[in-house]
């Protein structure tokens, strides 16, 4: 077994050891192209910027807005409220009456022998002699369908008695009580009624307490006949008495309330502008709101309307309730409602005459009567709150009175970006300033001043029509309610400017000054005028520079991200050359350098090129005639491969230079640089 | 088992005594008695194989190739120097381990006999033309203006484990046929060849064409346990000859390994590069150039993994050997064999046997063909008392010999315990 195991431990080395055989490193040459391409004028700028004449000249075209006034806002946002609380005196509880007779037939009854006599002689004219009637009348009044009991502040009860009868009536006692408690309401003697007469008297119920049963008595009354005349007796003629309450003011009141308005408010509501008078807006936001509070134990019914206020033609109202009181909790409402894409008429009341910025608002207010029998005190009150909150305009139309809009804005020019240092000089170049006017009114607008920034320095615009006035046509509406702005160009050139300074300054930036007044020079009031939220006055530069230009050392640049490992992830690359061929149809001469910065930005190296890729040969009038061609070599040396590893972003720089300073050259669009890179390297095995 | 043998042949010797003389069965006893020592008793056996075989690179620039850390172009032109029209190379590693129960005749009756061993085989065969040869050393910077011929190239590595079972079929009493099946675990395996190719690169290199028909069969892949799996079978038979001579044939290792996935390229194009192009060469995006770089890769090679199945590098024999009657020199043989490798060529060997010692045995070889063209092989065998037995031997001696020879060469180790 010992030897078996000292057998097996080689075995075992053995098998566990899997070498393979080595092979060393060593170098390659190898010449090999890597990269071919092309450069025109279209990967120097975007090409959304270039336009090309037809002689082939490459144009820049660039427009930027230096200038967007928009209006802030049409209205101001408007916020208003409005209270009504509706009190127990305020509720209707009818006016309750009742009409009694008394036929002479009724009166006769009573047993006497003037009463047989007078039925006896019925249709007969004769002398009706005097006699007293002892049968009591009374008159039951039943109100409960409307209340059981009112306690009242005020209130007032109207008697009214017209004698029909052919003789005088005398010691007329009337008396109105409440029939379960008895307590007199009120009590009249009249002395003498004649014949034909009526007698009307209103009696206070202030502090009364009345019930929904009422009775109306009269005892006894007397005539003293017809004395000698003869009269016609006709049993069917009657005393006709009427009993009416009217103009009850409750304190409390235990009823069935009828249907009735409690209240009918109408409200107007002016909103908030500077000078302007505004016919009409459309909503760009705000709500309305209404929000009530009863403590009735009886659904109140709520409509709000705002008459002018319109969407696909239909009046803006809403309906709500509020819920019967549940004592000890009230009955509470509140909605909000949506105003947004409202046409608001702000001319005011159908009645009111030369309104602006108004509009008004109606709440109806009314119980809608459950038929249920209901307690009312003086606490009970209905209290409605409506609101409109954060009303603003995104349209508004009339007349928009003098306003006036400063703007002073920095933009970034982004067509000179790729140019760095250097010079040069440009010619025929041309520059709009475009104003568009999108507000319904016209508008007088100066530009005070623009200022091309470069970090080379400020060159300020020299024109003369700085500071002056400039007409903007009002815009106007066409069928359907789209605006047909009005425009205003201001052409600069190098004759009426030093506009060719400005641009040779290559900016970076443009700030602009410039006030827009609005009705600047209107005189009178414009009602047809308007103006939308998101439409202004906007300014914008047109520039066209036509590529004629003589430069020196014109400095151009642009950057990629570099990731070494990506190409040469076994680090085999030791040394070498870069050899860029390029054939120039560019009358530029072009000098290129690539700075190779690490992940920090920081620049470690440079690939730099002792010779230059020549322009080509021009003609007299600057054109390319003939293509160069040119080697340009970069040297690799070990430094410079390990800079490569390191670097994470490369900028290539191109310096240009026209090949015949100072000799405008002319950039075509067919002019290119081909380039070939190709590299002679030594790389090792890996 | 050895309990057995002993019976068996006292009973023979009590049989044959009985019915033959005194002097006949003296010597009939003696003939049964050697016939039992020559009985083999099973062993147990460690071997390894290393080295390198070339026709045009010395043993002494193949060391310095395998030892340095870096080849200076001095170096590279000394490695070179004698490559003509190409570069044959052939390199062997293999390490096993195997328990043998040999077979052998006993009283005219062959006893079978039957081994279990597990082998790792790691082989490169390779022939590059010259001309890739030096675009592989030196680029091809030298060659600018010329046409370069990588054509009729081709190699091919192997990294695998057999697991072998051999046994003997006996067909009649005395001719044992020798069976090996195999099951193959592949590690690795990569295989390309240029049929016919040729590369061209513009003086000032702005341009390469590059004409290629080749194929390939690599796994691209680093080395896993299971990569692939297959099935090998072994055939050796010895027929006797007359005055003790006898003839081996033998096929050994034929079979496959089933590659679970790599590239299968079979590509015939041609193209001229001029550099990855760009309309904007100022913006070269990740997915420009690797949508370009991709062009290219497409006509000269396919993305995907595709399972494939290669011939495993087989061998096949023949050796005749006579026995001679001389104190020292005790046998010789010819034989010719052949391995499936790129660059091989079949190998032509005569060899002579020496018994050096009571256990100590020498062969010499001279070999012609293989990858070195010719070889002075030495195999010796030393028994350590009566369980040990070590056999060492080197191909192409004559290149350590004589370092800067070419050729290269193969050292072999074996081990073997008797139980």
């Amino acid at each position: 077994m010992k030897r078996l195991f000292y057998f097996l431990c080689p075995a075992l080395l053995l098998v566990g050891c899997n070498t393979e055989p080595k092979v060393p490193r060593w170098d390659v040459d190898v010449v090999a192209p890597l990269v071919e391409g092309k450069i025109t004028i279209n990967d120097l700028v975007e090409s959304s910027t270039i336009e090309v004449d037809s002689n082939g000249l490459v144009h820049l075209v660039y427009q930027q807005s230096i200038s967007d006034l928009r209006p802030n806002e049409i209205i101001s946002p408007l916020n208003k409220e409005f209270d009504n609380t509706l009190l127990l005196q305020n509720i209707d509880l009818g006016s309750p009456s009742v009409k009694e007779q008394f036929s002479l037939g009724y009166l006769a009854k009573g047993g006497s022998q003037a009463g047989q006599f007078i039925i006896f002689n019925n249709g007969q004219k004769t002398v009706i002699p005097s006699f007293s009637v002892t049968r009591a009348k009374k008159i039951g009044i039943d109100a409960t369908s409307l209340f059981q009991t009112i306690e009242l502040d005020s209130g007032e009860l109207s008697l009214n008695i017209t004698n029909n009868l052919p003789v005088a009536l005398v010691g007329l006692d009337i008396t109105l009580s409440n029939t379960n408690s008895g307590a007199v309401i009120m009590q009249k003697l009249l002395d003498t009624l004649h014949s034909g007469a009526s007698y009307q008297e209103t009696f206070s119920l202030a502090g009364k307490t009345i019930e929904g049963n009422l009775t109306a008595a009269i005892p006894v009354f007397a005539t003293p006949g017809s004395g000698t005349d003869t009269v016609l007796i006709d049993t069917s003629q009657t005393i006709d008495i009427q009993l009416s309450l009217n103009k009850l003011k409750p304190k409390s009141a235990t009823a069935i309330f009828p249907d009735q308005n409690l209240a009918q408010d109408t409200a107007d509501a002016e909103i908030k502008v500077n000078q302007a008078q505004l016919t009409g807006i459309e909503v760009k936001e705000g709500s309305i709101f209404i929000e009530g509070t009863s403590t009735i134990a009886d659904e109140i019914s709520l409509q709000y309307l705002i008459p002018n206020a319109t969407k696909a033609s239909v009046p803006l109202q809403f309906l709500e309730s509020i819920p019967a009181a549940s004592s000890p909790a009230p009955g509470y409402a509140h909605t909000t409602f949506d105003l947004t894409g409202y046409s608001v008429d702000l001319t005011g009341r159908p009645d009111y005459v030369n309104i602006y910025n108004t509009f008004y608002t109606i709440l109806i207010g009314k119980i809608d009567s459950s038929g249920q029998m209901v307690h009312l005190s003086l606490d009970d009150s209905v209290r409605i709150k409506t609101g409109i909150q954060n009303l603003t305009a995104s349209k508004g139309y009339g007349f928009l009175g003098k306003d006036t809009m400063d703007a002073q804005e920095l933009n970034e020019i982004d067509i000179f970006r790729f140019l760095d240092k250097g010079l040069f000089d440009l010619a025929e170049v041309e520059l709009g300033i475009d104003i568009e006017n999108k507000i319904g009114a016209p508008i007088d607008l100066q530009l005070h001043e623009m200022v091309s920034q470069s970090s080379s320095g400020n060159v300020s615009l020299a024109w003369a029509g700085l500071g002056q006035n400039q007409l903007v046509p009002a815009a106007q509406l066409n069928a359907n309610n789209t605006i047909i702005p009005g425009f205003l160009n201001l052409p600069l050139n190098e004759s009426n400017s030093n506009l060719d300074a400005l641009l040779e300054n290559k900016p970076e930036f443009f700030e602009s000054s410039l006030s827009a007044y609005v009705n600047g020079s209107t005189q009178s009031p414009d009602y047809n005028q308007f103006i939308f939220f998101e439409d202004g006055i906007s300014a914008s530069l047109s520039l066209s520079i036509p590529l004629i230009l003589s430069a020196s050392n014109l400095q151009m640049q642009d950057s990629s991200k570099f990731e070494y490992h990506k190409i040469d992830p076994n680090n085999q690359l030791q040394s070498g050359t870069l050899k860029l061929h390029a054939d120039n149809s560019f009358p530029l001469d072009c000098e290129i350098e690539i700075v190779l910065l690490d992940a920090t930005g920081i620049a470690i190296d440079s690939l730099q090129s002792a010779e230059t890729a020549l322009g080509a040969a021009v003609d007299i009038n600057g054109n390319s005639i003939e293509i160069k061609e040119s080697t340009l070599n970069f040297p690799l040396q070990k430094t410079k491969v390990s800079s490569l590893r390191a670097c994470k972003q490369m900028v290539f720089k191109v310096s240009v230079s026209s090949v015949t300073p100072p000799q405008k050259v002319r950039i075509r669009q067919s002019d290119c640089l081909a380039i070939r890179l190709s590299g002679d390297l030594t790389i090792q095995n890996k | 088992m050895r309990k057995l043998f002993l019976v068996l042949a006292c009973l023979s010797l009590v049989k044959l005594s009985a019915q033959t003389d005194s002097s006949d069965h003296r010597k009939e006893a003696e003939k049964i008695l050697r016939e039992l020592r020559a009985k083999k008793r099973p062993y147990l056996e460690l071997n390894g194989m290393y080295g390198a075989l070339t026709n045009s690179v010395s043993f002494a620039n193949l060391a310095e190739f395998s030892t340095t850390d870096f080849l200076t172009n001095t170096d590279k032109d000394d490695l070179l120097k004698d490559v003509n029209s190409s570069l044959r190379l052939g390199f062997f590693k293999s390490y096993g381990f195997k328990y043998v129960e040999p077979g052998y005749p006993i009283l005219d009756v062959y006893h079978p006999g039957q081994s279990f061993g597990i082998t790792n085989h790691s082989y490169i065969g390779s022939k590059l033309s010259s001309d890739l040869v030096s675009l592989l050393f030196y680029g091809n910077k030298p060659f600018l203006g010329q046409e370069m011929d990588l054509g009729n190239s081709v190699y091919e590595s192997w990294q695998y484990t057999s697991l072998d079972y051999c046994f003997d079929w006996v067909i009649d009493t005395v001719f044992p046929i020798h069976f090996t099946v195999s099951i193959n675990a592949g590690h690795n395996h990569n295989y390309f060849h240029i049929n016919d190719g040729s590369l061209f690169t513009h003086t000032s290199g702005e341009h390469l064409d590059l004409d290629l028909e080749y194929h390939v069969r690599a796994r691209d892949a680093k080395t896993s346990v299971l990569a692939g799996i297959g099935a090998g079978i072994g055939v050796e038979v010895d027929f006797k000859l007359p005055k003790k001579a006898f003839l081996n044939i033998k096929v050994s290792d034929f079979g496959f390994i089933a590659w679970d996935g790599g590239k299968v390229v079979d590509v015939d194009s041609s193209f001229r590069f001029s550099g990855l192009y760009f309309d904007n060469i100022l913006d070269i995006s990740d997915s420009v150039s690797n949508a370009n770089s991709n062009r290219y890769r497409n006509a000269f090679y396919k993305d995907g993994s595709t399972p494939y199945t290669r011939l495993t590098p087989f061998k096949v024999g023949v050796h005749y050997k006579k026995p001679l009657k001389g104190n020292t020199l005790k046998a010789y043989s010819v034989s010719a064999n052949y391995q499936y490798l790129p660059g091989n060529l079949p190998s032509f060997i005569g060899a002579t046997y020496f018994k050096l010692s009571k256990n100590q045995e020498l062969v010499t070889e001279l070999a012609l063909g293989s990858y070195s063209n010719y070889a002075l092989n030495l195999k010796y065998a030393l028994q350590i008392g009566k369980l040990w037995k070590l056999q060492l031997a080197l191909f192409n001696f004559n290149s350590l010999v004589v370092p800067t020879l070419n050729g290269g060469a193969v050292g072999m180790l074996s081990v073997q315990y008797e139980l």
